[in-house]
């Protein structure tokens, strides 16, 4: 695997170079995009089969040694975040395709996806932290102009927010990743958990909060989330899809490291207070909105409480509970966006008292949206009652009563705000201003929406093996951080 | 055919620039090429060249920008291309990504020149950068061109204007 890491980063980022020389030729552009976000996606299961079985691989980009070079590690987190990213980025690429809305016919749409996928691969293979302070820049770069793409005044608005608060976070982290260098002299994420581990108390507390202000800012935990139910409704469906899916995680695995890794049994009440607060804010925000779209950008604050909640507990059973757990969340948020996106092509809006009974009109786009929805709420058969189960023992275990109930009590009202779409859109009888007959579409978009929703059941299916793979994640992830005394496994 | 009916062009600027322009094209080369081993390289060289591009689009407006030889998209393909794949060739030959290799060439005006491949990534990042100030420029141009049409419609005039050139790919 001589350099092979880099390609996952090099070839999206040929395709983008590609996408531009063909600007003025559409289809040669998504001929360009489906065929690259597929390559990578062979390579990244290919990856993942091979780190599991054979352990971390290791790039050096160069020929410098590997003290100073750009480097890239696949373990098994990063292997495993970098399969469930490129997958959906894929399935999410082609139903825009499908869907031929009026951004992906724009000539920059597959030029700023392409290189989304070059930034998000990035980020989960980086083996520095400047490295992933880069990538971070590049999956942002590309997210500004999907964001923004149709131009619409709403879109400008809430994107210069999502600007706006992004630019202050890359500022934070670098400043960051200089005070890391700084006071550690380096920044590769093998030698730091030791060097941080022998830092003075305060200058470790302070670097800690410093990357959880930066990370958390970019994975909307409370009180830093306030941008992502703002910005995020105002993107086109499958850009917001991929995004609800995957930006959010990205900052998720970047504190899941940190925190895991670099600073073991710091801050962990003040982790837990955020990860209810998160959960909290983020399901009574859901609540109270009236649009699709919106409660489903509030439901993503709240899930990453729990999140959020297992990294807090530590130790192998909470982060493998945080790893199936986020295995969970990326393809149920993200078929939920898609489900949307049909809704709201046929219909014009995704507002709940303009829609009505389209249950009626497709028996099956209901079952979509009805099938990660339960999972999301962790009603028992699907996988996020495992990945809430996984997260609920652990506190259980821990003595942690309080934030177990607070779990619980988010997971029923996640399940009312669930409910206040189903009832809201679906159920009901049938708008008789509405055009008759089935919901209008591409049968490639129901067909990708139906293939995520598999996904999510087969997560259930087979949560067996998926929690031991887990498992040998957070083994490894607590394994290699420095006197790891939070790691009493039940 | 001005980018907007109240400027009138000033003949010293024009001269000036007329002037300058081959000085600040040498000086990016120079630049970027020096940049391997010194301060300066592909970004810095292609900034200056945006210089240039804005200068021009000051004295002659949008005028300036139609007449570009290239569409400022394919420039930022191609610039990228390069970078990316002087990445990856190394991969090819069994180097690493982004290995560099060094030729030492004897040319005979100029005698021993050190040649290394990782200039290309330089002249990449060079075409890059040109072609997004360009893209950027035009993205201007094109809506002064609105503006100014706006402008004329909505006064006495008739519009000046002829039918919107394409310069640029358009969303």
């Amino acid at each position: 695997m001589n350099g092979g890491l880099a390609l996952f980063v090099g070839a999206p980022l040929a395709g983008t170079a590609a996408c531009f020389v063909l600007a003025r030729f559409q289809g040669a552009q998504r001929a360009v995009a489906l065929a690259c976000s597929t390559a990578v996606t062979i390579a990244s299961v290919v990856l993942l089969v091979h780190v599991d079985t054979t352990g971390p691989v290791t790039t050096s980009m160069g020929g410098w040694p590997e003290a100073i070079s750009i480097t890239f590690v696949a373990d098994r987190l990063g292997a495993l975040m970098l399969v469930i990213g490129n997958v959906m980025m894929l399935a999410v690429l082609v139903y825009a395709v499908a869907q031929r809305s009026s951004d992906e016919r724009s000539p920059w749409y597959a030029p700023a996806y392409l290189a989304l996928i070059a930034g998000v691969s990035g980020a989960f293979l980086a083996g520095d932290l400047f490295n992933l302070f880069v990538c971070f820049e590049i999956l942002l770069m590309s997210s500004y102009v999907l964001l923004t793409l149709e131009g619409s005044d709403d879109q400008i608005r809430s994107g210069t927010t999502y600007v706006v608060l992004n630019v202050v976070e890359s500022l934070v982290l670098v400043t960051a990743v200089a005070l890391v260098f700084a006071t550690t002299g380096t920044l590769s994420m093998a030698e730091l958990p030791d060097r941080l581990a022998a830092l003075p108390d305060g200058v470790a507390l302070g670097l800690s909060l410093l990357l959880l202000v930066a990370f958390g800012l970019k994975a909307a935990v409370f009180p830093l989330f306030s941008w992502l139910p703002d910005s995020y409704p105002a993107a086109p469906s499958p850009v917001s899809a991929v995004f609800a899916g995957l930006l959010t995680k990205v900052g998720v695995y970047a504190i899941l490291r940190t925190q895991t890794q670099w600073f073991p049994d710091t801050n962990r009440t003040l982790l837990l207070v955020i990860a209810a607060a998160t959960m909290v804010v983020g399901v009574l925000g859901a609540i109270a909105q009236s649009d699709i779209k919106r409660i489903l950008s509030f439901h993503i604050v709240s899930q990453i409480g729990y999140m959020i909640a297992g990294i807090a507990l530590g130790g192998v059973a909470a982060v493998a509970a945080v790893v199936f757990f986020v295995i969970h969340q990326v393809p149920a948020k993200t078929s939920l966006f898609l489900v949307d996106g049909v809704v709201e092509q046929e219909q014009g809006t995704s507002a709940l008292d303009r829609l009505s009974g389209l249950a009626r009109r497709s028996g099956a786009l209901a079952a979509l949206f009805l099938l990660p929805a339960l999972s999301l709420a962790g009603i028992p058969p699907f996988s996020g009652f495992v990945a809430k189960l996984g997260i609920v023992t652990v506190g259980l275990d821990r003595g942690e009563w309080w934030i177990v109930g607070v779990a619980l009590v988010v997971s029923i009202l996640t399940l009312v705000s669930m409910m206040k779409i189903w009832t809201g859109a679906f159920w009901g009888a049938d708008d008789p201003d509405d055009r008759p007959g089935l919901l209008r579409h591409h049968p490639l978009m129901s067909a990708v929406t139906a293939f995520v929703v598999a996904l999510t059941i087969a997560i259930a299916v087979f949560a067996g093996p998926i929690y031991g793979f887990a498992e040998r994640t957070a083994g490894d992830l607590v394994a290699t951080s420095a006197p790891a005394t939070g790691g009493g496994a039940p | 055919m001005t980018p907007r009916p109240t400027v009138t062009p000033s003949t010293i600027l024009s001269l000036t620039v007329a002037g300058l322009t081959p000085v600040l094209v040498l000086v990016a080369v120079y630049i970027t090429f020096r940049g391997h081993n010194a301060p300066g390289g592909g970004f810095a060289g292609g900034l200056i060249i945006g210089i240039v591009l804005v200068l021009r689009y000051l004295t002659d407006g949008a005028e300036a920008l139609r007449r570009l030889p290239v569409d400022p998209v394919v420039l930022i393909g191609v610039g990228l291309g390069a970078a990316v794949l002087t990445g990856i060739a190394p991969l090819l030959v069994g180097g690493s990504f982004l290995e560099s290799n060094v030729w030492k060439l004897d040319l005979w005006p100029v005698g021993q020149v050190k040649v290394v491949s990782s200039a290309v990534f330089d002249l990449g990042v060079f075409i890059l950068v040109t072609g997004v100030v360009a893209a950027i420029l035009v993205a201007l141009a094109e809506a002064d061109d609105e503006a100014s049409r706006g402008e004329t419609t909505g006064g006495t005039e008739g519009p000046t204007d002829g039918p919107p050139t394409r310069t640029g790919v358009d969303r």
